[in-house]
């Protein structure tokens, strides 16, 4: 198999995991250099990284520029999520030691030279869920996992929720440290570890490094509740559709986005909940102190927790037993039986783009430049009863609700209803619904050409997004299959 | 049932639009105290042109112009007596000056050859207090009053004290005069706008006194001015139960009726009815 064959292999690997090392042999190691002596990287190869750093994160960048200097190309990029912390890669796909990437989610600033069309082999967008799928079923395979952790002994056990900089539950890396040929635990805590995520078992080295990463990005302010009136007059009207469709009751189950609004629900929610003596079942997903306080005050009974977002939510997880890690197999894979997101009554999800026929994009921007992605969008969109789109009408004068969403990131069979501060719309499916509300509630039910009219008559239509003929990548449904093809943006 | 309006400052653009998602029977848009002095040209521009874009939003639409000691309030009036709007807002209005007021309306009116504009009269200086059954009775362009406290406290040289006593009588006297003339009556802002408790208190005082509402400086004040403003569950039930039981008597040839074992007259039925009417008018669209 030539290297460049070897980079685009999607079949299991024929070669015996831990070949390169005696099983219960885990090598510590203090510096990047030595690491790199213990493991085997060539042209061709596969790396893999988390992203529960964000954007505190070293090491993605760190180790993917070491091996430019090492002069190793066509790697295949394995990252659960980019985020702007790592534009520093950009000059590497450029000169094409990144030739392929495979993510979640890809901030703009590394999308768009994707959207220039400099990725050689091209951008494979896909769930969490279906990530972790891909990884533990060999339908990609990573040759080296590197997997910084803020806790780890010398022998591998590894945490995110202990030392000097944690970063909460590890839930993405799990499938990474199972799958991958060669494992790399990263960390500067070297201490012993009580109820790992990531066990010594699957690691060949341990690399003690001077810190892991920037502790102000890895718990920033990205999960704000909006505190801007419009943002909130969309969360309450999302409760009191819930509540109307008697969604909102004991022991249900529900999760929500990370964004503003999204955010904002949960708040009203924990409200509402607390109002009306309501205890729910679980809450799941990214945790906040949010969801931490409803823990804490019982309006919910247990939290699911495949990343953390802030301090609150990371002690959390260390002192309350009901407050339980899980890997993105618990939380989305959808071979795995018992996956959270299909026992989900209700999710609470943003948009960039939502179409007349709801179907929802989080990948393109309205310039068609890569700027997000799924996530765990389209898994829990697909595994809720109910999925609500929360988002105001028209961001940056130009219309949420549009004729065609530039890149269909999760499908309108999951989703269904879009809450914006004019009012909601629920999908055609239900129209029973629909009309029962509108006969015993006050609630302002809408068509959601109804919605897409009122934003056009103040934005007009907007000119359609010039792409050019070049395939760039595509973005992938939770089971893999392709909803969508992404392009390279026309040159002006 | 009466609900909020809505202040929402002339030149923020951003506003303008988002305003209209609340559920206010009134968005007045400010000239006045949101605008710095140096921005008032170009808030007024702004304004116009949304004004003439925001046409599809069914809710009624005021502007609060400058006061007519301002050098901006003639141009305010020439330009926004000529936009799509519900009325103008006057502040500092009294007897003396409504006369000057309604002249230069009247003045613009005739040049563009528009409607008579309805006027919304912010009562605030002691002037305008005493003259405000002189006002209502020279013109009946005057639709709606408010109570605007803050530069009546500042006549008055009085501090605002915990449980208003300081407007006990301007809002007795704008309720009663209001009533009088069936013009609607807004209560006076509540400025501390993350106060919901005391804007939850100050709204109770001035629905106790006969306001049928009161003015939003923030959308976060529209939920709870609604609220206190709304009728009950309760206070609906049982009037539809009263005009259920006035129906009856009716079909057996009964004047009177009791109902609960109370004799009801007319000023109960009335009451009922105004409830039910309220509710129906006010449903979503």
């Amino acid at each position: 198999m030539t290297n460049q064959a070897y980079a685009h292999r999607i079949t299991p690997l024929t070669t015996t995991r831990h070949a390169i090392k005696e099983r219960n042999d885990t090598n510590f190691v203090k510096g990047i250099q030595t690491m790199f002596e213990h493991i085997t990287l060539f042209d061709g190869m596969s790396v893999s990284f988390h992203h529960h750093l964000r954007n505190g994160d070293y090491w993605l960048n760190e180790i993917l520029l070491e091996l430019e200097k090492r002069n190793i190309k066509n790697i295949t990029l394995v990252a659960s999520s980019l985020f702007d912390v790592h534009q520093k890669i950009i000059p590497l796909i450029k000169n094409q030691t990144i030739t392929k990437i495979y993510a979640a989610y890809v901030s703009k600033k590394v999308g768009e030279v994707i959207s220039e069309g400099y990725l050689k082999d091209g951008l494979v967008m896909h769930t969490h869920g279906y990530r972790a799928l891909m990884l533990t079923h060999h339908l990609v395979s990573v040759d080296v996992a590197f997997i910084v952790a803020s806790a780890s002994d010398k022998q591998g056990n590894a945490s995110g929720s202990l030392g000097k900089t944690p970063c909460g539950v590890l839930g993405y890396a799990i499938a990474d440290a199972q799958s991958a040929q060669q494992v790399v635990i990263l960390s500067d805590s070297i201490v012993p570890v009580d109820k790992p995520e990531i066990h010594s078992d699957w690691v060949d080295v341990v690399c003690e490094v001077d810190s892991i990463g920037d502790a102000s990005g890895i718990v920033s302010g990205t999960t704000q509740i909006t505190k801007d009136p419009i943002g909130l007059k969309i969360a309450q009207l999302a409760v009191d559709f819930c509540e109307a469709a008697n969604i909102i009751k004991e022991n249900m189950s529900f999760q929500s986005g990370a964004g503003g609004i999204s955010l904002a629900v949960m708040d009203k929610l924990h409200h509402h909940l607390k109002n009306k003596n309501i205890k729910a079942l679980f809450a799941s997903g990214g945790t906040t102190k949010l969801l931490v306080d409803m823990l804490e005050d019982n309006t919910v009974s247990q939290l699911y927790d495949v990343q953390c977002f802030d301090l609150d939510a990371i002690q959390s997880l260390a002192i309350n037993k009901n407050h339980k890690k899980m890997s993105a197999m618990e939380y989305a894979d959808i071979t795995y039986k018992d996956n959270i997101a299909n026992k989900l009554d209700v999710v609470f999800l943003g948009a960039t783009e939502i179409d007349l026929d709801f179907n929802v994009n989080v990948t393109t921007g309205s310039d068609g430049i890569i700027m997000g992605g799924s996530g765990g969008h389209a898994d829990v969109a697909n595994g809720a009863k109910m999925t609500i789109i929360v988002s105001k009408l028209m961001q940056s004068r130009l219309s949420v609700v549009v004729d065609k969403v530039t890149t269909i990131s999760t499908p309108s069979e999951d989703i269904d209803c879009f809450v914006c501060e004019f009012g909601l719309a629920l999908h055609p499916r239900h129209q029973a619904l629909a009309d029962h509300l509108k006969k015993t509630t006050n609630l302002p039910i809408k068509d959601i050409r109804e919605l897409y009219d009122l934003a056009i008559s103040l934005t007009g239509i907007p000119n359609k997004i010039a792409f050019a003929d070049q395939k760039i990548g595509v973005s992938l449904y939770r089971d893999g299959s392709i909803l969508d093809e992404l392009y390279a943006i026309a040159s002006v | 049932m009466r609900k909020s309006a809505l202040f929402v400052p002339g030149n923020q653009a951003s506003m303008h639009v988002g305003a209209f998602a609340f559920d206010v029977d009134a968005i007045i848009f400010d000239l006045e105290d949101a605008v710095a002095l140096h921005h008032k040209d170009s808030a007024r521009t702004l304004l116009r042109h949304s004004l003439s874009t925001l046409t599809m939003f069914k809710i009624p639409k005021y502007v609060r112009v400058n006061p007519i000691d301002s050098p901006f309030f003639k141009e305010d009036i020439a330009q926004m007596i000529q936009a799509p709007i519900d009325g103008l807002m006057i502040p500092k209005a009294d007897a003396y000056n409504l006369l000057q007021i309604i002249k230069w309306c009247e003045q613009v009116e005739t040049q563009h050859s528009k409607k008579q504009t309805p006027l919304w009269i912010i009562v605030e200086t002691a002037l305008g207090v005493e003259t405000l059954w002189d006002m209502v009775n020279t013109t009946d362009r005057i639709t709606h009053v408010l109570l605007g406290g803050e530069d009546l406290m500042s006549d008055l040289h009085v501090k605002q004290t915990y449980n208003r006593q300081e407007l006990a009588y301007p809002r007795a006297k704008v309720a009663m005069v209001s009533k009088a003339k069936k013009l609607l009556c807004y209560d006076t802002p509540y400025v501390e706008i993350n106060n919901e408790k005391g804007l939850l208190e100050d709204a109770i005082q001035a629905k106790n006194v006969g306001f049928d509402s009161k003015i939003a400086i923030h959308p976060s004040q529209v939920d709870v001015i609604n609220a206190v403003f709304s009728y009950t569950e309760e206070e609906i039930n049982q009037a539809k139960e009263i005009i259920e039981a006035y129906n009856q008597a009716q079909q057996q040839g009964l004047g009177a009726f009791s109902f609960k074992g109370k004799m009801v007259d007319k000023p109960v039925l009335n009451r009922a009815m105004h409830i039910i009417n309220s509710i129906e008018g006010n449903k979503h669209d």
